[in-house]
């Protein structure tokens, strides 16, 4: 992984952002990793992938399978950032919430923080727990400011009509913040906001190793039903799992078709924010591979974005 | 588990119950339904902190999509009553308030009939059917809840018994 891959921001100072790419945006959504660059660097920020990473030790399943291992790993993580010297970005919720919850624990608990530290030293590392950790959120809304990506937008979206879905760990810090910035940063761009009751419903990723069938068919489904009803041009998700999430959801509901026989189709693109802030701010769907490797492509949408009705 | 006490609470007269007495864990779980979510993690950390599995079936709290409100979930789980109506129940005299005021169910002394379940008014006991007896809560042993350590939004509470009566007040509006 690593500096070849995208041109990263190495001329301007400032904060130093370590992107921490997790498992699913390389595997499954290049054009979201790809956007993210483009806003970043559009916005001027010290941004670069951070590297080494290990996975970021999924707290759903590790927290309740030992906690112990779950901070050493995710403090290796934490270990890495503060040697590069970088502020660690997720913009992932699952990913942040393991990182966040992680250091906040190590903070809190001397103990945890000694084990961890015992053990990252027999890998010929230290962790002394300065490293910063933000959601790509809190970069964008605290960071860059809201009138700054104001000042960006270009090619407002004002056309498009977009359900949205902030993901259960996004609401962790309560609803006036991520869910908050999230909200308020799409309408920057100038897209319509779609409200329906299953807007803070789980993705399902998180019930989906115990009970495959409630994830999708009660959650995807649900979700899907109404864009579909709703007749929206797509889902915008920040996190990753999510889209990972979505993504099965709707392939296994293209297959097996609506249990209530009431949709023939499910066509309804899941978007990453990135892409929607990297098209209002001017950039082409080609300038990050928009159309290429989903399940349900945007073409409608991009056809849309190109007419400009 | 000998003493008898008066139980006047909510009567308009006083009702002698075997078994019981004022001890009351000092915490209680709380659900905030407006950060729910419906992920289930909670019930997913339950069933593996007391079964070493992930399967749902296995949790002694359940969260259900509240049939009032689409897209509203509500949670139901073990109070730990002050009174409480399953050990009031019990033919076999299996249910009792440990030291810490847990509300638990003997496993040698009960008979798997159910009536616990019955009695509580969010029937918080259920079948192990494995070992044919009934199951509930047991707070995790006083230690940190699991469920409470996994929910994903915060929407699960470990609150002071006081404080958790003014919150679950304010939330229904009363």
């Amino acid at each position: 992984m690593g500096e070849t891959r995208l041109t990263t921001n190495s001329n301007v100072t400032g904060e130093k952002y370590g992107y921490f790419l997790g498992c699913v945006m390389p595997a499954k959504m290049p054009w979201a990793e790809k956007a993210t660059f483009l806003v970043a660097n559009k916005l001027g920020l010290n941004w670069d992938y951070m590297k080494e990473t290990l996975c970021c030790v999924r707290p759903g399943v590790w927290k309740t399978l030992d906690p112990d291992t779950w901070l050493t790993m995710t403090g290796q993580n934490l270990a890495l950032a503060e040697k590069q010297g970088v502020t660690l970005v997720d913009s992932c919720n699952g990913c942040w919430i393991s990182h966040y919850e992680a250091l906040e624990e190590l903070k809190d608990e001397p103990e945890k923080m000694e084990m961890v530290k015992e053990h990252l030293r027999k890998a010929n590392m230290d962790f002394q727990g300065t490293v910063k950790v933000k959601h790509f959120l809190q970069v964008l809304y605290e960071d860059v400011g809201i009138e700054k990506i104001k000042a960006n937008i270009t090619n407002p979206l004002t056309n498009v009509r977009v359900m949205r879905h902030v993901g259960c760990h996004g609401r962790k810090l309560g609803d006036d913040v991520l869910p908050r910035y999230f909200d308020e940063i799409l309408k920057a761009t100038g897209v319509q906001l779609v409200n329906t009751p299953y807007d803070s419903m789980c993705c399902g990723l998180l019930v989906y190793f115990s009970d495959p069938k409630i994830a999708i068919y009660r959650n995807v489904f649900k979700k899907f039903k109404f864009a579909q009803d709703l007749a929206v041009d797509g889902i915008v998700v920040i996190c990753s799992g999510c889209y990972d999430q979505f993504d099965r959801g709707v392939k296994v509901l293209q297959e097996e078709g609506d249990p209530t026989g009431e949709i023939t189709e499910f066509d309804i693109p899941v978007l990453h924010f990135s892409e929607i802030l990297a098209l209002a701010m001017g950039y082409k769907p080609e300038d990050f591979g928009m159309d290429v490797f989903r399940t349900v492509s945007p073409t409608k949408l991009i056809s849309k974005i190109k007419e400009g009705k | 588990m000998a003493t008898q006490v008066k139980v006047s609470r909510r009567l308009r007269y006083p009702v002698t119950v075997p078994a019981i007495n004022e001890k009351v864990t000092e915490n209680v779980i709380i659900h905030d339904p407006s950060l729910c979510t419906g992920c289930m993690q909670c019930m997913i950390g339950c069933a593996y902190s007391h079964y070493k599995t992930y399967d749902l079936n296995y949790s002694l709290l359940y969260v259900n999509e509240d049939p009032a409100k689409l897209g509203s979930w509500v949670n139901a789980n073990c109070s730990h009553c002050v009174s409480p109506m399953c050990l009031a129940s019990c033919p076999a005299l299996a249910i009792y308030k440990d030291d810490l005021g847990i509300v638990r169910i003997s496993a040698l002394t009960c008979i798997g009939c159910g009536i616990c379940a019955q009695a509580c008014p969010i029937a918080i006991p259920r079948p192990d059917t494995l070992k044919k007896i009934y199951v509930k809560c047991d707070m995790c042993n006083g230690e940190y809840p699991n469920c409470v350590k996994m929910c994903s939004t915060n929407a699960l509470r470990l609150m002071h018994r006081e404080e958790a009566f003014k919150f679950v007040n304010t939330m229904r509006g009363v």
